[in-house]
């Protein structure tokens, strides 16, 4: 909303305020002790001044602060209300009246003098709610009643003048409008004694059109004093005619505001016939303020009567109304689909296209620009500007965005909390941002925008970002997460942490922040209303905070799907997409990992949850359908896996909530519908995977699927763990339980059998032109990155049967080939076919193998594969390369022990046997619990340890070693994928000797010769 | 209130099990016939599901289940629909029998050696010449909070 638009509300609220001001305040009169009309008049002009002030309406401002004043004290019974109160604040409300026309007319507060009636206002504060004996005041304070002021005293001196005069002067009254009431009465009563002379008549004319003084006047009158009609001193006077003058007193007599248009009609002549200078701007003005009344309150209507203030309450009840409307509407369009008749089907559509327009026009009576919450932070913001040594600017994108009325309010304090957060703790002081070459000025963005049916809000500032180290330690230390899983977890999750309750970095308590509240209550908050909350932040250059909320909570769209002849609603906002798996061959993109399934998206491992599985559908759709008195259905008979062959495909739905992807196995995947949303009784509430529940077109109940709660709830009952693990700690956790996940890739030879070779040696898969192959005596070579790389034939290396690619290609064939790193080197292995990757427990079985180049079987997926050992099989290949390696181990024949600690059995025995064909003595431990026990009970010269272990981790291996058992002598070899320089760096402190990547087989030959022949 | 002796409330009876309960009849909304019923998956045992009474979510509550009994899923069954504080419920029994007009001096207190699972829902024991009939304390049924587990 623009400022102009908030003038408007402004003026609204106003107008409105003052008409019930005037009602109160003349109850008020009449019912003095009533304090609670008293506090809401109060509370009126107390909100107007804000207003006011806010808009920087100063005579507004000051004129509310004096009344406000006054009433305080009335508030506090410091005084009694009396008539002379109740007028003033009644004139002041006038002129507040008079000061917001002149704004909505021309944005500007007009040049109405205020000074008078403010003052008035302060003496009666003063005065204890009488006017001080020494100052009586003048009668009117605004500018346009000085006349009548200086008239009532005209009349007043006349009467000195004429003895005749036996009525008393009236006491002193205070005007309401226009011209003093006060000395129009006075001048009434004189007219109807048939006192009031010519002269005083001219003279007050006089007086009117000139504003000259009363003395002035009074000389000129009183030598011809006589009675109106008769007067020969009419031409003499040398103001004006008598006729339009005496035209006016009846007028008078009936209402002050007619009263104004002769007077007005009055001017132009007194303008001829006395052209005083001075008298012009008077005139006009006092024309002009008086005209003003007419048109205005046409123009008020054209504003304020557009806008009607309805309960919200009534809102809702229209809301839930249409809610019920829409599921009607539902069940209708339902209904005539079933049916032929076409008059049925174009009334059912009409009232479709009618329902939801009407839907969506009561969705928008709810809805608010987020401007009603967004403008009060540029106080906040400089508020806390000035105090604190910050120079702080509030950006605001987007204020237009709307959102229904009770998310704004529920996320009005979120929102505070974040932004009083990036001032204190995210902003930096000038000269800490002078020293980092920032600008001194710090800013808070925030920007709101409508995405993907929701309204996301960003608060972003440029400060100092979170710090992740800071954090981390926090967390530790607050026991909110361990040591180990910290080193797991992802920026953001670490960032994730400061929504943890009990978490709370800032330093020091300022009075603007850090009171205890945390984010936690921010978090908890948002999510309430359905929303979500990140935070994302790098350091040194800013935060970003972004909260997505739903547009409303009452009608959601959402996809129905049907399981076990169950119907469900899943909220379109979680959805990501559909997969449907059709031919049996895909289905094996599914795949077990102990216990767990998990589908392979695009390469991504996502895990799956079978929908009958977790629900316990079975036993429920049992137990309904006995309840219905239904027969059974063969569904409940049959187990999951039988099902799958039975239902020619699979449907997942792929939801997305908080970052996490998971997958849910449905059986049948219906429609989208709009559905209106029923919170489930509180004793239910205990289940979080249900969001509420809606009812269908045919009548019944379906539940609707918590996205976030759904994997809550199933993930916890599969690895116990609550908290919502990525797909990569998930296939720890589970790694975990027996500590063997193995990566391999699989492919087919030549006799067509799978073999598979340990993901991590494959550097890439490549295709070549089976042309471009050469052949430097009978080694197949190819060029690859600008040097030659030898071709393996692994058929005829491991003598199996069926002939390698190699040999029975064609020129213009492709050839596949995996390319392996080896030592630096690039080896491509041939192969047939390149068919996937697994991931999966392994269990490597070594007594079936009959040759060298083998390392074992494997069961992936019910299948034996052969997992090839690509060291032998080079080796095999006498290369040159090779036979490098194999010159370390013919000299050292020693009796040093080696303990090598891996949970990856194909790692385990591939360093096993590198380290024993070397010579030593080599011991094995499968993780690092493990490990230790081996080190405590025996003696070992060298260790060589895996890191990323289930139970005890390298880094606790290598810790638990140095100061459990004291022992810095004994060299510890890390090797592991992990090998950047945070990750050595942590491996220095653990107590690592050495840290050598992942597996670098002559590199490591290297390290462990010269390590234990100590040169 | 000032509960006299004489004063006679009435009751709406219900017989669960053979057994004959009943509450008090200003707390039945009304009385319905077996529904479309929606499962709750996962939810405590003594619920039923959901049905749709016109437009409103109603949440079914087995009383035999509460009384730890099995649900007899063969035989009809009839709906008490009751307010609860946030919605309605709907306590799922055998058959309604009638309204028992009852004197407040022909209560009894609860025996102490009352079975355990029924213990927490009585109220008082009316004494008929026929037989028996425990008064249910509504709220308590409805709250769901499975004490068994």
């Amino acid at each position: 909303m623009d400022s102009d638009a908030l003038v408007n509300e402004f003026l609204i609220e106003s107008f409105e305020n003052l008409s019930s001001i005037n009602e109160d305040l003349t109850q008020l009169e009449k019912d003095g002790a009533n304090s609670s009309l008293l506090n809401k008049v109060y509370r009126t002009i107390h909100t107007m001044k804000g207003s006011a002030s806010f808009l920087g309406y100063k005579k507004l401002q000051d004129l509310t602060h004096s009344a406000e004043n006054l009433l305080d004290e009335l508030r506090e019974d410091k005084f009694k209300i009396n008539p002379t109160i109740i007028d003033t604040l009644l004139q002041s409300f006038d002129l507040c009246s008079v000061i917001l026309k002149s704004i909505e007319e021309s944005r500007d507060e007009g040049n109405v003098d205020i000074s008078q009636n403010k003052k008035n206002l302060d003496l009666l504060l003063e005065g204890k709610g009488e006017y001080p004996e020494a100052e009586v005041p003048e009668q009117d304070s605004s500018q346009e009643n000085e006349l009548d002021s200086d008239l009532t005293d005209l009349i007043a001196s006349h009467r000195e003048n004429n003895t005749e005069t036996t009525e008393p002067t009236p006491e002193p009254q205070v005007a309401e409008e226009g011209i003093s009431s006060a000395a129009l009465d006075s001048l009434k009563e004189l007219i109807a004694d048939g006192k009031m002379d010519e002269s005083l008549i001219s003279s007050l004319e006089a007086e009117m059109s000139s504003g000259s003084t009363v003395d002035e006047s009074k000389s000129e009158a009183s030598p011809s004093a006589s009675d109106v009609e008769s007067s020969p001193a009419v031409e003499t006077t040398p103001a004006v005619e008598t006729t339009p003058v005496v035209e006016t007193t009846p007028v008078v007599e009936t209402t002050p505001v007619v009263e104004t248009t002769p007077v007005v009609e009055t001017t132009p002549i007194a303008k001829e016939s006395k052209p005083v200078a001075t008298a012009e701007p008077v005139i006009a003005k006092e024309s002009k303020e008086e005209k003003n009344p007419a048109p205005d309150v046409s123009e008020r209507k054209s504003i304020a009567d557009s806008f009607v203030r309805v309960n919200v309450k009534v809102l809702d009840k229209i809301m839930n109304i249409v809610g019920e409307l829409v599921l009607n509407r539902n069940q209708i369009v339902q209904f005539s689909n079933t049916r032929t008749d076409n008059e049925l089907s174009r009334l059912s559509q009409q009232l479709n296209i009618i329902t939801s327009e009407l839907q969506s026009e009561v969705m928008t009576t709810r809805m608010q620009p987020l401007s009603s919450i967004l403008t009060k932070f540029e106080r906040l913001v400089r508020d806390f500007s000035r105090q604190s040594d910050k120079q702080i600017e509030l950006k605001l994108h987007g204020q237009e965005t709307e959102l229904d009325k009770t998310l704004i309010e529920a996320i009005k304090d979120p929102l505070v909390h974040i932004i009083r957060n990036a001032c204190d703790h995210g902003l930096e002081p000038v000269h800490e941002r002078e020293l980092n070459g920032k600008p001194a000025t710090g800013s808070v963005t925030i920007k709101a925008y409508n995405e993907s049916g929701q309204v996301t809000i960003e608060i972003i500032d440029n400060g100092r970002g979170l710090n992740k180290d800071r954090i981390s330690t926090k967390a530790i230390e607050k026991g909110l997460v361990s040591q180990e899983r910290l080193s797991n977890m992802s920026d953001a999750q670490i960032f994730g942490m400061i929504f943890e309750p009990g978490f709370s970095t800032a330093e020091k308590i300022t009075n603007i922040s850090g009171r205890g509240v945390g984010m936690d209550v921010v978090k908890t908050n948002i999510e309430k209303i359905g929303g979500s909350v990140s935070v994302n932040s790098e350091l040194g250059v800013g935060t970003t905070f972004k909260l997505r909320i739903p547009l409303t909570l009452a009608i959601i769209p959402a996809l129905i799907i049907k399981c076990a002849n169950e119907s469900f609603a899943i909220p379109q906002l979680n959805l990501v997409e559909l997969v449907r798996l059709e031919a049996q061959e895909d289905k094996e993109l599914i795949q077990q990992i102990q216990g767990s399934e998990f589908f392979k998206l695009r390469g991504k491992l996502t895990p799956v949850f079978r929908l009958n599985k977790e629900l316990k559908l079975e036993s429920v759709n049992e137990k309904t359908n006995k309840l219905m008195g239904v027969v059974e259905t063969d569904y409940s008979v049959e187990t999951n896996n039988e099902r799958d062959d039975v239902l020619d495909s699979i449907n997942i739905v792929i939801l997305n909530t908080e970052n996490q992807y998971f997958g849910i196995i449905v059986d049948e995947i219906l429609d989208t519908e709009e559905v209106v949303v029923k919170s489930l009784s509180n004793s239910l509430k205990g289940l979080s995977l249900f969001g509420g529940a809606t009812i269908m077109g045919d009548g019944k109940v379906a539940l609707i699927l918590d996205a976030l709660g759904f994997y809550n709830t199933v993930s916890s009952t599969v690895s116990a763990s609550t908290d919502k693990d990525s797909v990569d700690e998930k296939l720890q956790s589970i790694g975990d339980i027996k500590g063997d996940i193995q990566e391999n890739l699989l492919f087919r030879l030549g006799d067509d059998r799978v073999y598979a070779v340990p993901l991590s040696v494959v550097s890439r898969l490549e295709e070549f032109e089976f042309s471009k192959v050469e052949m430097t005596g009978k080694q197949p070579i190819l060029r690859y990155l600008d040097s030659p790389m030898p071709l393996i034939n692994v058929e005829s290396t491991l003598r199996l049967d069926g002939e390698s690619v190699l040999k029975t290609s064609k020129k213009g064939d492709e050839i596949k080939c995996i390319v392996v790193t080896i030592s630096g080197k690039n080896f491509g292995i041939v192969v047939k076919d390149v068919l996937d990757i697994s991931i999966d427990r392994v269990e490597i079985d070594d007594i079936a193998v009959d040759r060298d180049g083998i390392l074992g079987t494997i069961f992936i997926n019910d299948k034996i594969i052969s997992l090839i050992d690509i060291y032998n099989v080079i080796e095999a290949q006498g290369l040159n390369v090779t036979a490098q390696l194999k010159n370390f181990s013919i000299k050292n024949v020693n009796e040093k022990k080696i303990l090598v600690v891996d949970d990856s059995p194909m790692y385990r025995k591939m360093e096993a046997d590198t380290l024993s064909d070397l010579g030593y003595k080599v011991d094995v431990a499968v993780n690092g619990e493990d490990g230790f026990k081996l080190f405590k009970d025996n003696q070992y010269d060298l260790l060589v340890t895996d890191i990323e272990m289930p139970l005890v981790n390298g880094y606790e291996f290598a810790k638990k070693i140095r100061t459990e058992l004291n022992d810095t002598n004994t060299p510890i070899v890390a090797l592991s994928t992990r090998y950047s320089d945070s990750d050595r760096e942590k491996g220095r402190e653990a107590g690592f000797s050495y840290h050598l990547e992942k597996f670098k087989k002559n590199e490591v030959i290297n390290l462990v010769n010269q390590i234990l022949s100590g040169e | 209130m000032i509960v006299t002796d004489t004063e006679i409330h009435q009751y709406c009876g219900f017989k669960v099990a053979g057994e004959e309960y009943a509450i008090p009849v200003m707390e039945v909304q009304e009385v319905i016939k077996p529904q479309m019923v929606t499962s709750i998956p996962l939810a405590q045992d003594q619920v039923r599901g959901l049905i749709n009474l016109r437009g409103q979510i109603v949440t079914c509550v087995s009383l035999r289940k509460i009384f730890g009994q099995e649900d007899d899923l063969s035989k009809d069954y009839m709906n008490i629909i009751v307010k609860g504080d946030d919605g309605l419920f709907s306590l799922v029994v055998d058959e309604v029998t009638d309204i028992i007009d009852i004197q407040n001096g022909n209560l009894e207190r609860a025996p102490e050696t009352l079975n355990s699972n029924l213990k927490q829902y009585v109220t008082k024991i009316f004494k008929r010449k026929e037989n028996l009939v425990i008064l249910l304390d509504t709220k308590e049924l409805i709250r769901l909070q499975s004490e068994k587990e």
